[in-house]
């Protein structure tokens, strides 16, 4: 019994010891690679922490009017192309609230000349193979452009496309334009260019002379990028300028100052954790210890998304800002909240004169209703912040409740299972429990 | 041995006292807001030295040139930094006041260390869907905890979290420190914070009605409450050690959002022991009063 108590305990340590080293080291075996979650390949920092700009768009439209959703996506299909042209491909866009356009670039100099370059009116033309314009993108002459799944050609297999509808004049100046392409399909002109702002984008073969009120763009598209093309074709019928309504610089200094600071306040808050408990709750505090290290190494490990997708590239790594570091930093002050419930809860059932094996069984099945009842209350606030918030609001819900979750199940089996491991080995002082003899027996 | 429901009168007015002030000091000394509600542009430079009132003279003179208003705060920050608030700016004028201070000082481009613009309306829209969140919130948490206990918990529990927040804008409006997105990010921390606090409470008053048969509200409030003293404190206390070393070595706005949390955790303490047991004891005592005459 003891000897498996032993190698039981023993494993547990190991398997910590490994979380806990995959967190803080850049490990190597073979072709087997984990990099450390707190370096460049870890945990993905958020502007606030490397620098960089944000940028929240909105329509510039007089107040009250009304913009349609395919609208929006059209809008961010253009700041997606002309990020792309500058060379931002970094730059992340997300949607806030209806009409907002929440824009990331990182490392940008000069953020105001971005917003210019972003929040300008597209200007979507259609151009011929010597790059005279044939038509505009707006209104006038294409009614819509959408993404399409289907068999346009009748080649017999199924794919993704884009389809074009005219207005009367635009289909006249596409069939002229189609007739003249066709006719230089010798020379290899046989193409047409969509530009938006002068930047080429897509430049679709010209097989046959079009007169048609619509018209279908293929090219071994994925259902993304026909969408894409969709949307930026869409963009030249956007009635709107944008306008910025928030923009936020922060320069790398603050980012790497912030970024330091918060760390370091991190490790002094856990290393002060840990000796409280070590000091009030003795052995069964150093369990709690342990269990932290556990919870620690675990919340960074999901931030870096270590347990879904494939690694690093996977979509659920989580972006950690300043308001995010401090939820896992409260969290972790938090995490040993159900700890302190449940240790509470076995001194009681010592004083009452139990064995310390009953009182650690008791102590759990007491305590994990309040455990429980608690800690759920949080996170219907948790949820509600995340639901509401926006940007770094939503980081900071979305670590604290991760942080809760895992303090719970940490608490509830890890703590349970180590403490029970050491009952079972014999240590059963009750003054190593918390219990002081001459006070509380 | 202390009873806490015995001497509610003295928490009850503690607290009242703490609101009463709290209201007062929000009305009237107000709280200091920043753009993310009020709307208007922020600049942070770090001017390389430290900054003397001289230097603050000639930043606040330069920006009300440029963009001739005196609706001006600056502020200096850490070691050698200084933060200009002003109201919105065009993005052509934000540039030109940018190149203005840099010129004047002598700065490099990696000097402007924070650059800000929030627009009036989209602040407005923040504290609405803040407004939204709290209501909801509170809501969800009444329905969850009359669910899991009984409806009094819950207006009891409530009833300490609108104290625990009431104070919180009391101290932001005493020390007037500026109030941004994160402030609401702290209130919604305590939301779940002090329910949590108080909920360990009713998690032994649901206990010990069970158990105590036949004793008052009164007593089974206290024992419940006696026995939640080790465990609120010492919860409350490993949060505060991160939470303060946040507070004490961390950057501006990291701050910002750990003072707001420091007073909730405080509070929340305060409230979970001493104001939402004894309210529930004292509210179900009340039909029960003549009972206890006749005996």
């Amino acid at each position: 019994m003891k000897a498996k108590n032993v190698i039981s305990f023993i494993l547990i340590m190991v398997i910590i010891a490994a979380f806990a080293s995959v967190c803080a080291f850049d490990i190597k075996i073979g072709n087997f690679q984990v990099p450390s979650v707190l370096g460049d390949q870890g945990i993905k920092k958020g502007l606030d922490l490397v620098g960089g700009s944000i940028i929240v768009f909105e329509p510039d439209v007089p107040a009250g009017t009304k913009v349609s959703s395919a609208d929006m996506d059209a809008a961010e299909a253009v700041i997606r192309a002309r990020l792309d042209s500058q060379g931002n491909t970094e730059a992340t866009i997300s949607r806030q609230g209806d009409t907002g356009l929440r824009v990331e670039i990182p490392n940008i100099d000069d953020p105001q000349a971005a917003v210019d370059m972003i929040g300008q009116v597209a200007k979507l033309e259609f151009l011929d193979a010597d790059g005279n314009a044939i038509m505009d993108g707006s209104r006038q002459y294409v009614s819509s452009a959408s993404h399409q799944y289907g068999d346009p050609n009748n080649s017999g297999y199924q794919q993704h496309y884009v389809e074009l509808t005219f207005t009367s004049e635009g289909r006249s100046a596409f069939a002229s334009a189609t007739a003249a392409a066709v006719a230089q399909m010798a020379d290899n002109k046989n193409y047409i260019t969509i530009a938006l702002d002068s930047v080429p984008q897509l430049s679709p073969t010209v097989h046959e002379t079009i007169d048609s009120d619509s018209c279908v763009i293929t090219g071994n598209y994925t259902a993304d990028d026909a969408v894409n093309v969709a949307n930026l074709i869409n963009s030249g019928s956007l009635p709107f300028a944008l306008k910025d309504a928030e923009l936020r610089a922060v320069g790398p200094t603050l980012g790497s100052q912030a970024l330091e600071t918060s760390l370091k306040a991190a490790l002094i808050g856990i290393i002060l954790v840990m000796l409280f408990m070590l000091f009030f709750y003795r052995l069964p505090g150093l369990v709690a210890d342990i269990s932290l290290v556990f919870y620690i190494s675990l919340v960074l490990l999901i931030m870096a998304g270590f347990f879904f997708g494939d690694g690093v590239e996977s979509g659920y790594r989580i972006t950690l800002t300043l308001p995010g570091i401090a939820g896992v930093i409260l969290s972790i002050g938090m995490a040993v909240d159900a700890n302190v419930v449940i240790f509470e809860r076995i001194k009681d059932e010592l004083r009452h004169g139990k064995s310390v094996g009953a009182a650690v069984e008791g102590g759990f099945k007491r305590a994990i209703t309040a455990v429980i009842d608690s800690n759920v209350t949080t996170i219907i606030a948790c949820a509600v912040l995340y639901y509401f918030g926006t940007g770094p609001i939503k980081g900071f819900a979305i670590t604290l409740f991760i942080g809760i979750v895992i303090s719970m199940i940490t608490a509830i089996f890890l703590t349970r299972l180590l403490l029970k491991l050491i009952v079972g080995l014999g240590v059963k002082n009750p003054m190593l429990y918390g219990i002081n003899k001459r006070r509380d027996a | 041995m202390f009873s806490p429901c015995k001497n509610k009168k003295i928490f009850f007015s503690i607290s009242a006292v703490l609101i009463a002030l709290s209201i007062v000091l929000f009305f009237v000394k107000g709280l200091n807001l920043g753009i993310d509600f009020t709307g208007g542009n922020i600049f942070q430079f770090d001017m390389g030295a430290s900054v003397t009132t001289d230097m603050e003279n000639t930043i606040e003179r330069l920006v009300s040139e440029r963009i001739g208003s005196t609706d001006i705060t600056i502020q200096a920050t850490g070691a050698t930094e200084v933060i200009v608030k002003t109201p919105e700016l065009e993005n052509s004028v934000s540039d030109q006041l940018i190149e203005d201070i840099k010129g004047e000082f002598g700065l490099e481009q990696s000097a402007v260390i924070n650059s800000e613009k929030v627009n009036g309306t989209v602040s407005g829209r923040l504290i609405g869907n803040t407004i939204m969140a709290v209501l909801i919130a509170v809501a969800l948490m009444l329905l969850y905890i009359t669910i899991r206990f009984d409806f009094m918990s819950g207006t009891s529990a409530v009833l300490a979290l609108a104290h625990d927040i009431v104070i919180m804008f009391g101290f932001q409006a005493l020390l007037g420190v500026t109030v941004n997105t994160t402030f609401i990010a702290a209130i919604l921390t305590i939301l779940g914070y002090s329910i949590n606090a108080t909920i360990i409470v009713f998690d032994r008053i649901r206990e010990n009605k069970k158990l105590m048969k036949g004793a008052t509200p009164e007593e089974v409030a206290d024992s419940a409450i006696r026995s939640s003293y080790t465990r609120t404190i010492n919860s409350s206390l490993t949060t505060l050690f991160t939470i303060g070393v946040l507070y004490v070595i961390g950057v501006t706005s990291i701050k910002e959002f750990a003072l707001p949390i420091i007073v909730g955790i405080i509070s929340g303490t305060y409230s979970s022991l001493f104001i939402s047991g004894p309210f529930w004891a004292w509210w179900n005592s009340l039909g029960k009063k003549p009972v206890q005459k006749k005996k």
